[in-house]
């Protein structure tokens, strides 16, 4: 049974995405807090939960707190990667549900796009890698796909299905960074960075923000959107840098879906909309093996033949993904933000019919953190 | 030519490890407990949690767990070198895995299941790095 029955997702909304130059990191966070409120018919003084993190702010919670003016009663930073802000969904949940706070609003911006384009980043040097020229992230990635295609067999053009089929969803986002028509051969003839990964195995860099609001299922009664309900939650880790992965096939989300489903009652079948954090090709293989909609090392025969582009088998990241709709370097939000649309049905053309059942999956530092989410447009029993 | 690579910047019980290099020893922690092999170096075994564990010369040799030729690099010093391989080499003897670059053959040979011999290479006054080679030089 989840234990977040008493709670509900009540808003979502993104800043300005791609390339926002005349705005930094917290006036997205700040931009999109401020849409989200509003979609919700909530102001910023109804928010007493704030949930942060980032690359570019050592204490983002307080930065949050002092740019919007807001003095919160709980905070939460959590960080764990690019999957911070899956988690942190849920550790606002937990904190209504045990009544710390009654609405939490989270909220995370980026520039990175605009500083530079490199993956902006606090983190420390890993003395054990950074010696012999680690092109991180992208060489840990590679490292994994080259493994997974020695185990597995894995081919170079069940790579490229993978960004093809979120460029197919991204020409039905008007928000998506790139929409023209993509071919397995674009992906895998592009420029090779570091095998087997070419440059359109890689998510997009760009800038954005985006954030959600929760609040308990009462409040949510009189708010302006349909509730959507947290069904089942896990999170884990394997390892900070890749050198310590203990097995380069098999992350971390095996176990964050097994605990996710557990607390819904759910399994991969019941599942209608997929949105997995795709920072490279690679990603969306593996976690939909670890996630259990194929077995291990299916992966690549699973998304063949546009299998999870639309017409096919399963939705997946049907935003356009990292790969094609946004990726300002903690994509995480944007996969619960993909999957609340999709139950309330509010994606258009890219629409899944019978929407009842979403999954979300964060990825966090090289596929060191997995946080799984299972959501439904009915509360749970 | 000065060095403008990345170096490490040791503290704590891995400074023992990179001295080790300076030695051409390759110095890998072994668990007295679990007899598991600890790759970095900690003052605990991570597998069984014991705390008796020593550093033991290594003989230097494993084989290609995985790896990737970068075409492209970001990485200080070693943009202009493309192409290199960068590989993770899982040593004999447990289960330990080391990164480190595939040198002394063409990126196009080296292979997963590869095996390698580590070799000691200096690249300053300070530090000396293991890199490996295929056995038997091929």
């Amino acid at each position: 049974m989840s234990i977040f029955n008493d709670v509900a997702i009540v808003a979502v909304a993104e800043s300005d995405l791609g390339i926002v130059p005349h705005l930094n990191s917290a006036d997205l966070m700040a931009q999109a807090s401020i849409r989200a409120l509003k979609e919700a018919g909530l102001s910023k003084h109804d928010v007493d939960g704030l949930f942060s993190t980032s690359a570019h702010y050592s204490m983002p919670t307080l930065t949050l707190a002092e740019y919007m003016g807001i003095t919160p009663k709980y905070m939460d930073a959590t960080s764990i990667g690019g999957s911070s802000f899956v988690s942190l969904v849920a550790h606002a949940a937990q904190a209504i549900s045990n009544g710390l706070c009654e609405v939490a609003l989270i909220a995370y911006g980026s520039t990175q796009r605009t500083d530079g384009g490199g993956l902006a980043n606090i983190s420390e040097p890993f003395n054990h890698e950074a010696p012999y020229g680690n092109f991180d992230p992208i060489s840990s990635y590679a490292l994994v796909a080259q493994r997974h295609m020695y185990e597995f067999g894995t081919t170079r053009n069940q790579l490229s299905e993978v960004a093809v089929a979120a460029r197919k969803w991204a020409s039905m986002n008007s928000k998506a960074f790139k929409r023209e028509p993509l071919t397995l051969d674009d992906v895998s003839n592009s420029t090779l960075i570091s095998t087997p990964l070419t440059k359109l195995d890689c998510c997009l860099i760009t800038d954005g923000g985006a954030a959600l609001v929760l609040t308990t299922k009462e409040k949510a009664k009189s708010l302006n959107k349909e509730p959507i309900y947290i069904w089942g939650y896990g999170e884990s880790t394997t390892h900070r840098s890749i050198v310590s992965m203990p097995n380069l096939v098999e992350t971390a989300a095996k176990l964050s879906g097994l605990s996710a489903y557990e607390m819904a009652g759910v399994g991969p079948s019941d599942i209608d909309v997929v949105q997995l954090y795709d920072a490279f090709s690679i990603n969306v293989i593996l976690f939909l093996e670890d996630l259990g909609f194929c077995p291990k090392g299916e992966g690549g025969s699973f998304v063949a033949n546009g299998a999870i582009a639309p017409g096919g088998r399963l939705p997946v990241n049907t935003n356009g993904g990292g790969l094609s709709y946004c990726h300002p370097g903690m994509y995480g939000l944007f996969t619960v933000i993909e999957g609340v649309r999709q139950l309330r049905k509010e994606c258009g053309e890219r629409q899944i019919d019978n929407c009842r059942i979403a999954l979300a999956n964060g990825n966090g530092g090289v596929l060191s953190s997995q946080v799984t989410m299972i959501l439904s447009n009915e509360a749970g029993a | 030519m000065t060095y403008n690579k990345p170096l490490p910047n040791p503290k704590g019980i891995s400074e023992t490890y990179w001295k080790g290099l300076k030695e051409k020893k390759l110095l890998i922690q072994v668990c007295n407990h679990c007899q598991e092999q600890i790759f970095y170096p900690r003052i605990l075994c991570p597998n069984c949690g014991d705390e008796d564990i020593e550093f033991k010369e290594h003989t230097g040799e494993g084989e290609i767990y995985s790896y990737t030729v970068l075409h492209k690099s970001i990485v200080k010093g070693f943009s202009e070198e493309t192409p290199y391989t960068l590989a993770l080499v899982k040593l004999d003897g447990g289960n330990a895995k080391m990164m480190t670059n595939i040198v002394g053959c063409s990126p196009d040979t080296v292979e997963i299941g590869m095996r390698v011999s580590v070799v000691f290479t200096d690249v300053t006054d300070e530090f000396t790095l293991p890199h490996f080679i295929p056995v038997g030089g091929q």
